[in-house]
């Protein structure tokens, strides 16, 4: 396949995937979801927009916002007509992004929420959540404006705590290069679904997103990245794909052998983990079922990036039948340098060269690197970019490594390499892969300190083990470890974690620069212990937003300023780290932390949200299922119905999903309805079926399922969950038939509508096509058994309706009711 | 809008009429933050599900205060938040906890919004 070599010809490609899902967020009070042909005319919008308002190539466009369909939208709008984009991670603090600003001088800003910017930026300001309404009725066709692969196309600040970010300049090609360097070494299928848990203020997930874009899958974003939150929408999307760093897999790996626990299946966990050596990766996801079952059963593969995955890490997921695939690369190469690929794949390894890279081994091991995907060079700091590269120019990567017939191992960064006075080096990352297997601290940092003749190894922990303790589990480390290696000295970190990037990476060099300055003129450093973190006080903190003095188990919520609302933050918070739920009326003003803390180890874990069944939705099934109802279950309906179609041609103008709603006037209506649309249509269409209805009558919800491709829909509260997996269905593609009177109507008359109707259609913004049927009332009255007489209906099809997401939905609930009672 | 707390005349009156109202004043910004930290599952928390999808911050925050507002003027505390039904008709606003209803006015000003319930017996 080519690959684009401009940004303008990626955009236009995009219309290859037409009516796929490209970009989708869902979060509790909105929805945004784009088609790629939305996203492509979106993207047009945008760039018209940028140049209407005097946004000139090569001008820079800032985005301070989390991900979303629109952060695409505007990604893709900017690069196409040579914007530079400047993705600033939306939890950075208010300094660092004025810093950026003084730095790059944007045309215009972009973010999220209030950042308090205003009048300090001479630049435009913009919601990114405005984005809609600001391109308005910007035409959607491409500007045509020619740009060159050699202009900037992002300026990416890399992560580190030093005073002066480094601006990373990349091109067009650097970008474009990489993303033909990932397809051609993992072949993106069209039907993959990717759950996004990194920010598009990282290269990483930047140019893995534009990869998997370029071949028409479906990347998903959520309102905020936890635990809790991405567990659930590996169930609700069911992602097959993640672009995760190693730190979320062993998490994620950790909470499955917990649940393991708590049923009391951990030691059959661990035999089936011995058992799965021997199957092929088919079995092992059978044999893991109920694990996949909780990921939502369809995560196949993982590519990991950022940090080295612990190897054992990295097993235990194949084993499980996920495939793990390991990269390498930095933000000055766009970021992929070399990568395992579907098939040919080591665990050990971050892979080989893409087929655009060329690698060597410089001296001292550090891994150099040459071709189109390094950057262009670091903004306004040319002795930074000289220092970057080798005098015959091979750009230096700071890592060092070693090559095995063309599979690259990692040893860790040179700058971090601590050189002993004897000249031999520790990597701080060798002696943390065995201390790392210690349970007497939570995290463990080696760094060096400058001695009078080279450095010495120091450990720094975190944790509230006892000194003795951490004295003797030291010296068993150093007992694994080559003696040159040897833990010299230990001490613990003054807080309960360590500094993290953003990748979440410890943040080596503040602990180094520690160790080395204050630690060194502290004498009670080992002493000097602050423990707190447990998620009790954790959540309080946060919910207070202030800092508060010691807080003690003896004292009283309403004391220390937690009213009524941050009480009920505090309890969710707790309900998402946690996974306890604890009742409203549990705790009052006179609750004090320490029943806090108790009722959070007493409260029940958070009911999992009912399973829908998938089968009816297998194509197999759907062959087989689709195949009776034309036949034999067509041919029963016409021996009772003779129908007529009237408007048909109103359905011309669909080209995705929808919604079709109808007046339920007779329990034959559904199958009458069904048969009335187009083939096309029904191929793909589902039915929903009120749940009390699929409860009670297994016969019929089964025939329902396997013929009609139904599903079960809550006739009372709570309706989200229907609601969320009408979404659900929408985004695979699935029409949807809906009666939204509820049930049967006794007299013929029209009833009044339920209001979920009107949350589809001003949250999902797919259109509803009203359907009437005239002429069936009375044929199947309710609580009949067989049909009571012939007739002959109607199905009068109308004009399909969108509603746009400002309007109420009580309002479009009625206006829906009248349309159908107008047909 | 002024609250006068001292028409009521004799004291044990006061305690009778005051039981069955309930006052509740909710700061914007402070919501919006609680809102921004605890997201779904605190949304999903404190109001029932048709209550909350496709609100916005303004909407629930008048929501929250109501259902603080009915549960002061409450005769008995409600096991969940989200038992405390707030029916908006358009032209006023009532609500429900079990078989009590009461009466609502809201409010909106100057980044606040005040609640009143008065319990109907």
């Amino acid at each position: 396949m080519n690959e684009p070599q401009t940004f303008a010809d990626y955009v236009s490609d995009l219309d290859r995937f037409g009516a796929n899902l490209a970009v989708a967020k869902r979060s509790f009070l909105k929805v945004e979801r784009l088609t790629y042909r939305e996203l492509r005319e979106r993207s047009y919008q945008v760039a018209n927009f940028l140049i209407a308002s005097g946004v000139r190539p090569g001008d820079r466009v800032m985005v301070i916002a989390a991900n979303s369909p629109r952060w695409v939208q505007l990604l893709l709008g900017a690069l196409q007509i040579g914007v530079v984009v400047v993705p600033v991670d939306a939890s950075s603090s208010r300094t660092t992004v004025l810093r950026f600003i003084a730095e790059v001088a944007p045309a215009m800003v972009f973010v999220e929420g209030d950042l308090g910017l205003g009048s300090r930026v001479g630049s435009a300001v913009h919601a990114l959540d405005d984005l809609d309404r600001l391109i308005g009725t910007a035409p959607a066709s491409a500007p045509g404006l020619e740009v060159t692969k050699e202009s900037p196309a992002v300026i990416v600040f890399t992560s580190g705590t030093t005073a002066a970010p480094k601006g990373v300049v990349l091109s067009h090609a650097n970008i474009l290069e990489d993303v033909a360097g990932i397809l051609e070494r993992i072949e993106v299928q069209e039907d993959w679904r990717l759950l996004s848990v990194l920010p598009l203020s990282h290269m990483y997930e930047m140019s893995g997103s534009l990869a998997v874009l370029a071949r028409g899958a479906s990347i998903f974003y959520m309102p905020r990245v936890t635990p809790s939150a991405i567990a659930e929408s590996m169930v609700d999307y069911r992602i097959s794909v993640m672009l995760a760093i190693p730190q979320l897999l062993t998490l994620m790996l950790e909470r499955i052998r917990q649940v393991a626990d708590e049923q009391g299946r951990r030691a059959s966990f661990e035999r089936a983990l011995t058992l799965a050596r021997y199957l092929p990766f088919r079995a092992r996801r059978i044999l893991f079922h109920s694990v996949h079952r909780q990921l939502g059963g369809n995560l196949r593969l993982v590519v990991t990036g950022g940090a080295p995955i612990p190897i054992d890490v990295a097993t235990t997921w194949e084993l499980m039948g996920v495939l793990m695939v390991q990269g390498y690369g930095l933000t000055e190469t766009s970021p992929i340098l070399t990568g395992n690929g579907l098939s040919e794949r080591r665990l050990d390894s971050a892979g080989k060269a893409l087929y655009n890279v060329q690698l060597r081994i410089g001296p001292e091991g550090e891994i150099q690197a040459k071709g189109p995907t390094i950057f262009l060079g670091y903004l306004n700091n040319d002795e930074a970019t000289r220092e970057a590269f080798t005098d015959d120019g091979w750009f230096r990567t700071g890592d060092v490594g070693r090559l095995e017939d063309g599979w690259l191992h990692i040893q860790g960064r040179l700058k971090f390499v601590i050189v002993r006075s004897s000249g031999l080096k520790v990597f701080p990352e060798d002696v943390e892969v065995i201390a790392d297997e210690s349970t007497t601290w939570s995290a463990i940092c080696i760094v060096g300190k400058k001695e009078n003749d080279g450095e010495s190894v120091v450990a720094v922990v975190t944790g509230d083990a006892p000194d003795h303790e951490i004295d003797r589990e030291i010296a068993t480390v150093n007992g694994r470890l080559a003696s040159f290696q040897h833990i010299d000295a230990w001490r613990r970190w003054p807080e309960v974690d360590f500094p993290r990037t953003r990748l979440l990476k410890i943040d080596r060099r503040s602990v180094q620069d520690w160790v080395n300055e204050v630690a060194a003129t502290s004498k009670s450093d080992a002493r000097d212990v602050a423990t707190d973190g447990d998620a009790v006080l954790h959540a309080v903190r946060q919910s207070l937003g202030h800092p508060t003095g010691a807080l003690e188990d003896e004292d009283c919520l309403a004391d220390i300023g937690l009213d009524s609302l941050r009480r009920l933050t505090v309890l969710s918070l707790l309900e998402e780290r946690l996974g306890v739920t604890i009742r409203d009326d549990a705790i009052d003003v006179q609750t004090t932390i320490g029943d806090l803390r108790r009722l959070a180890g007493e409260g029940r874990a958070v009911e999992a949200p009912p399973r829908r069944a998938r089968w009816p939705y297998w194509r197999a099934v759907r062959f087989v299922g689709n195949g009776l109802r034309e036949t034999l279950i067509r041919a029963i309906v016409r021996i009772w119905v003779t129908t007529n179609v009237e408007g048909l041609e109103h359905l011309a103008s669909l080209d995705g999903p929808a919604i079709f709603i109808f007046n339920h006037s007779d329990d034959f209506d559904g199958p009458v309805v069904y048969h009335a649309l187009p083939v096309a249509i029904r191929r793909r269409l589902t039915v929903a079926m009120g749940d009390d209805v699929m409860r009670d009558h297994t016969m019929l919800a089964l025939l329902a399922r396997f013929c009609f491709a139904g599903f079960s829909f809550a006739r009372s509260e709570p309706y989200l969950p229907s609601l969320k997996y009408v979404g659900t269905l929408l985004d695979d593609g699935w029409n949807v038939l809906v009666a939204p009177e509820g049930r049967l109507s006794t007299d013929g008359r029209l009833q009044p509508f339920k209001s979920g109707i009107g949350l589809l259609a001003v949250n999902y913004g797919v259109p509803i096509v009203p359907l009437k049927t005239i002429g069936l009332a009375g044929t199947v009255p309710l609580h009949a058994k067989w049909p009571r007489r012939r007739s002959t209906v109607t199905v009068r099809i109308g004009e399909p309706v969108r509603f746009g997401s400002d309007r109420d939905y009580e309002d479009v609930t009625t206006a829906l009711h009248q349309i159908v009672e107008d047909l | 809008m002024r609250v006068h707390f001292h028409s009521v005349g004799g004291a044990l009156l006061a305690v009778g009429v005051w039981s069955m109202i309930g006052i509740d004043l909710v700061d914007m910004k402070e919501f919006q933050r609680q809102l921004d930290i605890g997201g779904a599952t605190f949304v999903r928390r404190a109001f029932g599900d048709a209550e909350s999808v496709g609100s916005g911050a303004s909407r629930l925050a008048g929501l929250w205060a109501a259902k603080e507002a009915i549960v002061k003027a409450a005769s008995t505390t409600p096991w969940r938040l989200s038992d405390v039904v707030v029916v908006d008709d358009g032209s006023s606003l009532c609500g429900l906890v079990g078989d009590e209803r009461f009466a609502l006015t809201l409010r909106r000003q100057a980044g606040f919004v005040l609640a009143l319930a008065v319990r109907l017996t």
